[in-house]
């Protein structure tokens, strides 16, 4: 009998597990809100979030589980940026750092990385790999260089930059990518930790086009897949929207299974990317895990899994973030079709 | 072709091509030389957002480039505004539009608004992470015709719906058409809280306000 964690590893290999890994949790605070607690309540006891996170993930039987999902925002804290804490999501960033490239020459990666709140972190970490111990797959959860330019500038100011202003958003990336990576080695400095988990969602189809996502996203995307390879950790990137015409650039980043939004077919998908890079996603966390019963989740679940699991290489997973009114029968439903899957898969 | 329709068409074409300097020079010209300040945002600085709402929704352009037409449509605005005569906007629907409580992602609302406006309407911006309780107190202080909700993200979609409730509860909910929008948002959705209609992009929702408003 194959662990959690070894599934996990067999399909971000490229491998048919044994059984279809599942997850829950792409960016979210979503075991928070079925826990009734709030981030904001857990902020100064990492070892209840840990519990907390850990417990609701272990009920759904998720095989993989992100940390520091909900919490992003923090880094931007710790650069000093100014956060406000919600009670129906995770916090959000409410004013932005850089303007300029004299702003962004204030900003120190260094000093951000030895704040409470980064401690916090990296305690939640280190007591949910422990709770764990081996059994599930435990991946730390981070923002991609686009994504961390568009937290600290804005989206809309960080949009017209990349055409009015190319080098001040060169300059932004080359300062997010050094962020990202900073970000995730401090994280990985805890044992035991299975993969890097990198959002882009500001990097989504829908938001820039391909010339755009060739030039601002893809290097700086690359370069931090690539220098946290040497850590020798499964990685995974979600890209929001429909990234269809886009996602044969992917596999040159190094990355070795993309998440994909429920905008984009599975099949297509599989096609293009074609055994060089994994694949995960992408039931609609809303129409589906929020809308529908969870007998029609697990149909709708199992039709991507015979869309996209059929020669391994595939991971179950919500194709956004799930919100605090999905309910726990639908998350269960869909855990339990991937791993029921496998049988039909196996006798097939 | 006379020189005051290669004004309007050339004012069209530097709004889709970005080219805000083109723009307030142009602009500048129509005001010189006493052309219609009206017909010029109108055939001009509109047509030519229209056409790139075109462009976005053919994913020809996407969100950076309708930014940056939009900063160049406004700043033709600027300078023909002063100029354009009261009586012939005509009668214009309101519109209250706003980011609902919990999210700060205002990027989407701010492109709907920039078609809305585009398209003739009267937009006021109650701005991001807005309580359910302002729409409805806003719309109705403002004497709005319609309240237009946008969100970003899964977790904040359910105050959508309390802004739908809180007008029952006040017993106006006839009063207002309600249209949402965003990422997660599907008709779905809409249907499901009771909103009036659901626009995929800000180019559609000018389209859905007129079909709502007929």
């Amino acid at each position: 009998m194959t662990t959690p964690n070894e599934n996990v590893r067999d399909a971000f290999l490229g491998k048919k597990p044994a059984r279809i890994p599942v997850g829950v949790c792409l960016g979210g605070s979503w075991p928070f809100f079925v826990e009734n607690v709030t981030l904001r309540d857990l902020l100064t006891d990492p070892i209840k979030t840990a519990e907390i996170f850990y417990r609701v993930n272990e009920r759904v039987d998720a095989d993989f589980i992100t940390v520091g999902t909900g919490a992003t925002a923090l880094l931007i804290e710790s650069l000093g940026g100014e956060v406000t804490f919600t009670d129906n999501g995770a916090p959000v960033i409410s004013s932005l750092l850089v303007s300029s490239v004299s702003d962004l020459e204030a900003l120190d990666i260094e000093a951000a990385m030895k704040t409470e709140r980064m401690a916090w972190l990296k305690a939640v970490a280190t007591e949910t790999v422990r709770i764990n111990n081996g059994h599930r797959s435990i991946f730390v959860s981070g923002r991609a260089p686009f994504t961390l330019a568009s937290q600290i500038m804005g989206l809309e100011v960080f949009s017209k930059a990349l055409i009015k202003n190319p080098s001040l958003a060169a300059k932004l990336l080359e300062f997010t990518t050094r962020l990202s990576i900073a970000y995730f080695e401090f994280m990985l400095e805890v044992p035991g930790i299975d993969g890097i988990f990198i959002a882009d969602p500001s990097a989504s189809g829908d938001v820039v086009s391909t010339r755009h996502f060739e030039r601002f996203v893809l290097p700086y995307l690359t370069s931090v897949v690539q220098r946290l390879s040497a850590y020798n950790k499964l990685s995974l990137v979600h890209i929001c929207g429909d990234i269809t015409n886009r996602l044969h650039l992917l596999p040159q980043t190094g990355m070795q299974m993309i998440s994909v939004d429920s905008k984009v077919d599975l099949k297509t998908a599989k096609e293009i990317l074609d055994g060089r890079i994994g694949l995960s996603g992408n039931v609609n966390p809303v129409a589906v895990l929020e809308d529908l019963s969870p007998d029609e989740v697990y149909q709708v679940s199992k039709q991507c899994l015979k869309d996209g699991a059929a020669d391994g290489g595939f991971m179950l997973l919500p194709g956004c973030d799930i919100s605090a009114h999905v309910s726990e029968a639908n998350v269960k439903a869909m855990v339990d079709v991937a791993h029921e899957f496998t049988h039909e898969w196996n006798v097939s | 072709m006379s020189r005051e329709v290669e004004l309007y068409e050339k004012l069209s074409e530097a709004v889709v091509e970005m080219e805000e300097d083109d723009v307030i020079e142009l602009a500048n010209e129509v005001v010189a030389e006493g052309y219609d300040a009206y017909q010029a945002v109108d055939k001009g600085l509109a047509q030519g957002m229209e056409r790139a709402g075109e462009l976005f929704e053919e994913q020809e352009y996407f969100v950076p480039e309708l930014i940056v037409c939009a900063d160049a449509m406004y700043a033709g605005l600027d300078i023909l505004k002063p100029h354009i005569k009261t009586d012939a906007e005509g009668t214009k629907y309101t519109v209250v539009i706003g980011v609902i409580e919990g999210d700060t992602h205002d990027i989407g609302k701010n492109l709907v608004k920039i078609m809305q406006e585009t398209g003739g309407f009267n937009v006021i911006d109650l701005g991001r992470d807005v309580l359910p309780s302002t729409f409805v107190d806003e719309a109705v202080k403002n004497d709005a015709d319609v309240i237009a909700i946008s969100t970003l993200m899964t977790t904040t979609m359910g105050g959508m719906g309390e802004v739908i409730d809180i007008l029952n509860e006040r017993g106006i909910r006839d009063q207002f058409k309600v249209i949402v929008g965003g990422g997660p948002i599907s008709q779905g959705f809409a249907d499901k809280i009771g909103a009036d209609g659901y626009s995929t992009n800000a180019a559609e929702s000018v389209r859905l306000l007129r079909s709502l408003l007929q």
